[in-house]
């Protein structure tokens, strides 16, 4: 007896230590998450989002997103702390920059992200080189723009409000296309300057 | 037990797309009052609708807009249809519908299918076919018969793209186009230098040369350096670009040599400059080399409301030069509504001639009248040498239906 309850107590406190582990909520390990995620669920508020995810008929689930966690037991705040962040489409689909007036929330990547950038790619000549880059790998533009993004400035040339060319342009566009045509044909054609030019309507150069 | 499992769930959490289908539309109306060219009172007038559609991995994309005027001036340039529906189905996503190809002229419009599929990592196939359709940039005759079939292949520093393009139809004759594209990336990391080249052969007379070499390097802190250069040059300029501008400025080709710098701050805040020597061969007389200068500062997302953004750009070629100084200051005011001011000065000597100055500036406003609908409107004057003053009136009107 003597010998044996030293080996029970150990028993006793393992088997109690193995309960209490098995009981506590599990930490999420912090090495799978980004500083950054981590710092954005850490400002995450429930009670903010609460309203408009029910208007949108959002559940736990739709955020949550381990095979349907209905157990009422688990509250949100238990959800956060445990194991259960989000993937990071479930923030994107309502704060979503690319998706004009379609987006649910604030589409403004600093609402969360603190140092988000452009991409190394977008550097001081993306402009000109853009449509290159686009050749070489199209599906990585529609990582964070919709579809439509293209077509909002590519084909939609109605001049009422400024949106490449300003009112100095007419001016001194002759100019700029005889310094670096090729600009000038990423948008127009031939029978653009001739609808002017040549047909003598208003100014000739 | 259900610890592992529902990490292994989280873990492929990543994968799983949102499932709640969400649609939308958007109805925009533009109008504008303004002279035009002949003096005469000018009224535009325009329609856009836009529709969005995802459902589970399906999206549907729609937009069409028309025009109308009333004046004497040329009719707005609107020819714009797009609908389309795109899915992405286990490693590959298809697109059903009018849509826009990627070629290596400009972008076309087509109606017909596309899909892309990727194996692996390294391979990616890219498909499409169908009938072409003008659509504003058009090249291809309305009718014609078009289509592609592209491979990327990417291992280690290097990306090649190899592909073949088709065209025929009833008054187009058959032509084939074959196009190898490689990429070098000589280095890791995103300041790596790249080389890159393309060349494109199609019967009989097509050839078509790109060149472009790019290296960006890091100076010190948050800024970075680049330097880049290029070259284009087709034998035979009206295969490759049409009617469009550059086969009647620049029909031989393009050289290109430009340096730039772009440093970023806290917060999205970035200058950014560059300069460009452009030299280009032609048929029009009077070569020369072009000079290009554009700068800009962008200030960063900060607590306050307000933003200004000034910019710069020079242009020197052979019809003259010149400078164009911007500034944009926008804010949001407390109800809601957003206001900007705009204004240019831009000194400009066409040839030989003196140095004159134009000047235009503009307000505009915009807030939301009702939930879904918002109300935008402009204000804009400008002198520029045939008018002393030129005001422009516009306006526009967006319904939202979620």
């Amino acid at each position: 007896m003597r010998r044996s309850s030293p080996l029970l107590a150990l028993l006793l406190v393992g088997l109690s230590l193995a309960s209490a582990r098995a009981e506590a909520p599990a930490p999420f390990p912090t090495s799978a998450l980004s500083a950054e995620a981590q710092a954005i669920f850490d400002r995450f508020d429930h009670r903010v989002h609460a309203k408009i995810l029910e208007k949108e008929h959002l559940g736990c689930t739709a955020c949550h997103q381990v095979g349907g966690t209905g157990d009422p037991r688990l509250s949100a705040a238990k959800l956060d702390a445990a194991y259960l962040p989000p993937p990071e489409q479930a923030c994107h689909y309502c704060h979503n920059p690319g998706a004009g007036e379609r987006k649910i929330g604030p589409g403004r990547c600093a609402l969360c992200h603190d140092h988000v950038e452009p991409p190394a790619s977008h550097g001081a000549d993306w402009v000109h080189r853009h449509g290159d880059e686009m050749l070489v790998g199209a599906l990585q533009c529609e990582t964070c723009h919709r579809p439509t993004f293209c077509i909002d400035c590519h084909n939609r040339k109605e001049p009422i409000f400024f949106q490449v060319h300003d009112r100095s342009w007419i001016t001194v566009h002759g100019i700029a296309a005889r310094t670096d045509p090729t600009t000038c044909g990423t948008c127009h054609l031939q029978s653009d300057c001739e609808s002017c030019h040549a047909t003598g309507a208003g100014r000739l150069p | 037990m259900i610890l592992p499992l529902l990490l292994a769930l989280t873990a492929h959490a990543q994968d799983v797309p949102v499932p709640t289908a969400k649609s939308s539309a958007e109805s925009e109306t533009m109008a504008q009052i303004r002279h035009d060219l002949f003096g005469a009172t000018f009224v535009p007038f325009y329609q856009y609708i836009r529709f969005d559609s995802q459902s589970g991995n399906t999206q549907f994309v729609g937009y069409a807009g028309i025009g109308a005027v009333s004046g004497l001036d040329h009719p707005p340039n609107v020819d714009l249809y797009t609908l389309h529906a795109q899915r992405k189905a286990g490693r590959g996503e298809w697109v059903l519908g009018r849509q826009q190809a990627s070629t290596l002229q400009r972008r076309q419009t087509f109606d017909g299918a596309r899909y892309w599929w990727r194996p692996n990592g390294h391979v990616t196939l890219d498909a499409w076919g169908g009938v072409a359709r003008h659509f504003d940039l058009d090249d291809f005759r309305d009718g014609t018969g078009i289509g592609r079939i592209a491979m990327n292949l990417r291992g280690g520093p290097m990306l090649v793209r190899a592909g073949a393009q088709v065209e025929a139809g009833k008054d187009t004759p058959f032509i084939a186009r074959e196009d190898l594209q490689a990429r070098a990336t000589l280095g890791k990391g995103v300041d790596a230098p790249v080389l890159e080249g393309l060349i494109s052969i199609a019967e009989p007379d097509f050839t078509v040369e790109w060149g472009r070499v790019e290296v960006r390097v890091p100076v010190g802190g948050r800024v970075d350096l680049g330097l880049h250069g290029q070259h284009r040059e087709a034998a035979n300029p009206n295969a490759l670009f049409g009617d469009a501008i550059l086969a009647t400025l620049a029909g031989g080709g393009v050289n290109e040599a430009g340096v730039s710098v772009i440093a970023y701050g806290p917060q999205w805040a970035r200058f950014s400059g560059t300069y460009r020597l452009v030299d280009y061969t032609g048929p029009t007389a009077g070569q020369g080399l072009g000079h290009e200068i554009d700068l800009a500062y962008m200030p960063g997302r900060t607590g306050k409301s307000y933003r200004i953004t000034p910019s710069y750009s020079f242009r020197s070629g052979p019809n003259g030069a010149y400078h164009a100084f911007y500034v944009v200051a926008d804010d949001r005011l407390d109800d809601g509504t957003r206001v900007q001011a705009r204004a240019a000065v831009v000194p400009f000597q066409k040839g030989h001639d003196r140095w004159r100055v134009a000047v235009d500036g503009g307000l505009e406003g915009s807030r939301d009248l009702t939930p879904g609908t918002s109300l935008r409107a402009s204000l804009d004057a400008a002198t520029d040498g045939t008018f002393k003053v030129d005001l422009r009136l516009g306006a526009a009107i967006t319904v939202r239906l979620p």
